[in-house]
């Protein structure tokens, strides 16, 4: 049977269909796009990304994107849009291609017929009609001017109905965005998200980046991911110039993508702590995470784990002497992490505020696609790490922590497990670490090639994908975990207190910065 | 939790004593480029190779500006003949202009 | 720790009570970072950094705050929040820019998306580099900011 019929999908569906690598590419008349890719999804396609490229002054239109995972194989279907053409919303028959299609419409101004809130994403109250700045077209040293217009919330009406708005500067130190609350007395009955306010425009940035320099760039995508947002954009440059990473290499990407999933997870577990009002092990968990930052100097020199990814593998080893230091030392901290868990969870008073708060139902952590800890902790089984292996994984043994509760209490306990896994991966890349060199040499990138890299960072499935061009991407698009995410806050809080909303959104840990690019 | 507290008392301080005390990074700390530019020809590969575009060269030498700099280490990989990470990160000033450095030319 | 040492912290700890009358109260506005700056802000108040020591906290509005302690290249969507949370301050106040971005607009400051640095939209008292600045950084910076309020309000 071929890969067509054992999805239900009639020829005339697809123009053309290749392989690229592992991944299987269609292509579509812009007719047929949403039906193709609706039907994807129907058969079980997750829908990893939706994106758009302008290729107006190399193929005469723009072309769209979407990425999907089905039944663990990937599948890249594209079609050409002119110039004016109305798409098809996929919004109706994919729930979560809602903020993909709307950034779309905010970076490319083509639009979707059918879309349910066609409202701006990214670019603000003030950015004016009609200027799209990931079009080729758009000049990025010209100032634009400010337009004033209005956004308008989501509104609930109804006696002893009243809006909340908070942010975009938070009480604590934290990231900027605004969350509208709908609250009837203390339990939340609506939330909007809004966020944009750390739009950098990495994106358009990358374009203008020559290769070896976006490294560092992608480091800054979203701070605390810097290994994950690195190594992602390594491999599809790796991929498009076809240069293999020497292993030794990709066991010491593994070491430094497990030590972030370290110290960004037990700041989260601490941060549950924290908002439940439970000081001490709060305090200890916090100055848990201080040793695992002071041991990431120690390996790399550097606290967040930068400047040492590069293209064709890492600049720095890591020798017999300071890999055996930090075996030891993880030792102690995974002890010490084993008892700052126990405490947590023998607290009846913490576990009375976690149990049942939160909760993400399984169905719609599906609908809007979440991934990572969160989805994990809803149900959904899923992990880049096993489903699509890269770096070192294939030689790793570990486990996908799933719970099904949905709950604060569920998200802390999966990344309390996958805590756990990061210790013994960790454990196995520096024991079994082969001998060779750290870094090949990269192949000259020939302009025009597609490659898509994904990785699970601690927040979740992290892609980068890029069609090269000269010296630097053509086009760069980078999907963080969070922005799959966010949604899913505003379900989580619905029938929950007020006070419980900084407890909830501690539990989902997402990053602004990261979904704002 | 008893446990935990007992525990966390027999820890004694953890506090880093700084700035009562001089702090010395770890070995491995990436802190701010240092150059000797003795028989340096200007080819001027640091200054290109800066992703951050913190570097020049001016009439007295290289001048490296702080402000941007990203500490990432690239010029000297780049150029390890002349430049090398150091472990000073006590670089705060109150004027921008303080923080840019010249290294007189060799 | 010999008496010199001592000493100095304790000089520390006066200087911040002579000037402000009570501790220092730092809030934190993030107008465009990456977030590995916060990272950075988190950690001075842990066990390990612990400000409090000195008197310093940060605190959860800038109405209480007397300096406003910024991270990120300020971009187009903060410019109103950050100046609004600038005047939130009440006098007297001080601005220390925190990072590459903060100091320079750092690797962002060439997009469309980015006003510049926090200096392009507010006076500036001390400015830290580094990406991000380690917690000692930090505090030396914050440091350097009180020496320059000394010279201002004499």
């Amino acid at each position: 049977m071929s890969f067509e019929e054992e999805i239900g999908l009639t020829p005339p569906m697809a123009e053309r269909m290749e392989r690229r690598g592992d991944v299987l590419c269609m292509t579509a008349s812009k007719e047929r796009f949403a039906d193709l890719v609706a039907t994807l999804h129907q058969a079980g396609g997750r829908l990893i990304s939706l994106h758009a490229a302008d290729e107006r002054a190399r193929a005469g239109a723009f072309s769209l994107h979407a990425i999907l995972d089905l039944s663990g194989r990937l599948v890249e279907v594209k079609c050409m849009v002119p110039d004016g053409t109305l798409l098809q919303s996929l919004v109706p028959r994919v729930h979560s291609a809602n903020w993909y299609e709307r950034e779309i419409q905010d970076m490319f101004g083509l639009s979707f017929q059918g879309h349910p809130d066609p409202r701006p994403l990214v670019l603000y109250d003030d950015w004016p009609q009609g200027v799209f700045p990931l079009r080729k077209d758009f000049e990025p040293s010209v100032k634009v001017p400010r337009a004033p217009r209005e956004y308008r919330f989501r509104r609930m009406e109804g006696e002893g109905v009243y809006e909340i708005p908070v942010g975009p500067v938070h009480a604590g130190v934290i990231e900027p965005g605004h969350f509208r609350f709908s609250v009837a007395g203390e339990p939340i009955m609506a939330l909007e998200v809004r966020l944009g306010y750390v739009h950098r425009g990495v994106e358009k940035l990358s374009e203008s980046t020559p290769y070896h320099k976006g490294v560092f760039l992608a480091e800054r995508i979203s701070g605390d991911n810097s290994v994950a947002h690195s190594t992602a954009y390594c491999q599809a440059v790796e991929r498009l110039s076809e240069t293999s990473v020497p292993e030794r290499a990709e066991y010491i990407r593994t070491v430094l993508l497990e030590m972030e999933r370290l110290y960004t997870h037990i700041g989260d577990i601490a941060g549950i702590a924290l908002d439940t009002a439970f000081a001490v092990p709060a305090a200890d968990g916090y100055v848990l995470r201080e040793s695992v930052l002071d041991l990431n100097e120690r390996l790399t020199g550097s606290r967040l784990l930068r400047s040492i990814n590069a293209i064709g593998g890492v600049n720095k080893d890591i020798d017999r002497e300071e890999a055996a230091k930090v075996l030891s030392r993880l030792v102690d901290l995974r002890q010490r992490f084993e008892r700052l868990a126990a405490t947590m969870l023998a607290s009846n008073s913490m576990l009375d505020r976690v149990e049942g708060t939160g909760v993400l139902s399984w169905e719609r952590a599906q609908q809007l696609g979440c991934v990572g800890p969160i989805a994990r902790a809803s149900g959904i089984n899923m992990d880049v790490r096993r489903d699509h292996p890269y770096a070192a994984y294939r030689d790793m043994s570990f486990q996908v922590p799933v719970r099904v509760s949905g709950d604060v209490d569920a998200r802390t306990r999966v990344r309390m497990d996958e805590v756990r896994e990061s210790f013994a991966i960790i454990e196995q890349a520096l024991d079994g670490m082969p001998g060779g060199p750290v870094r090949s040499d990269v192949k000259a990138i020939p302009p025009g090639r597609t490659a898509v890299s994904l990785v699970e960072a601690p927040r979740g499935e992290l892609m980068h994908w890029m069609i090269s061009g000269e010296d630097a991407p053509f086009r760069h698009k980078v999907r963080d975990p969070s922005f799959c995410n966010w949604l899913g806050m505003e379900v989580a809080v619905r029938g929950n207190i007020v006070p419980d909303f900084p407890l909830i959104n501690k539990s989902f840990s997402l990053s602004y910065a990261g979904n704002d690019l | 939790m008893r446990k935990l507290l007992r525990r966390m008392f027999g820890y004694g301080s953890r506090t880093v004593p700084y700035p009562t005390e001089a702090f010395t990074p770890p070995a491995a700390f990436i802190g701010r480029p240092e150059a000797d530019l003795d028989g340096c020809d200007r080819c001027g590969r640091c200054a290109a190779g800066c992703p951050a575009g913190s570097l020049s060269l001016v009439d007295e030498g290289l001048q490296l500006d702080l402000g941007s700099c990203i500490f990432c280490g690239e010029c000297a990989r780049i150029c390890p003949e002349h430049i090398a990470m150091g472990k000073d990160f006590e670089l705060a000033a109150r004027g921008r202009e303080e923080l840019k450095v010249v290294f007189a030319r060799g | 720790m010999d008496e010199a040492t001592e000493r100095m912290g304790e000089q520390l700890r006066e200087r911040i009570v002579q000037l402000f009358g009570r501790s220092l109260a730092i809030r934190e506005v993030d107008a465009g970072s990456c977030n590995g700056c916060e990272v950075e802000v988190n950690a001075l108040t842990n066990a390990v950094h612990d400000i409090e020591r000195f008197g310093m906290h940060i605190v959860a509005s800038p109405r209480h705050a007397d300096m406003l302690l910024v991270t990120g290249a300020v971009t187009r969507n903060m410019e109103m929040p950050l100046i609004r949370t600038y005047r939130a301050v009440p006098p007297p106040k001080m601005v220390v820019a925190m990072g590459s971005c903060a100091a320079s607009g750092g690797m962002f400051a060439p997009s469309y998306a980015v006003i510049g640095p926090v200096d392009s939209i507010l006076p500036v008292d001390a400015y830290i580099p580094g990406c991000p600045p380690r917690p000692q950084a930090i505090i030396q910076g914050i440091m350097v900011a009180l020496d320059r309020w000394e010279e201002r309000s004499r």
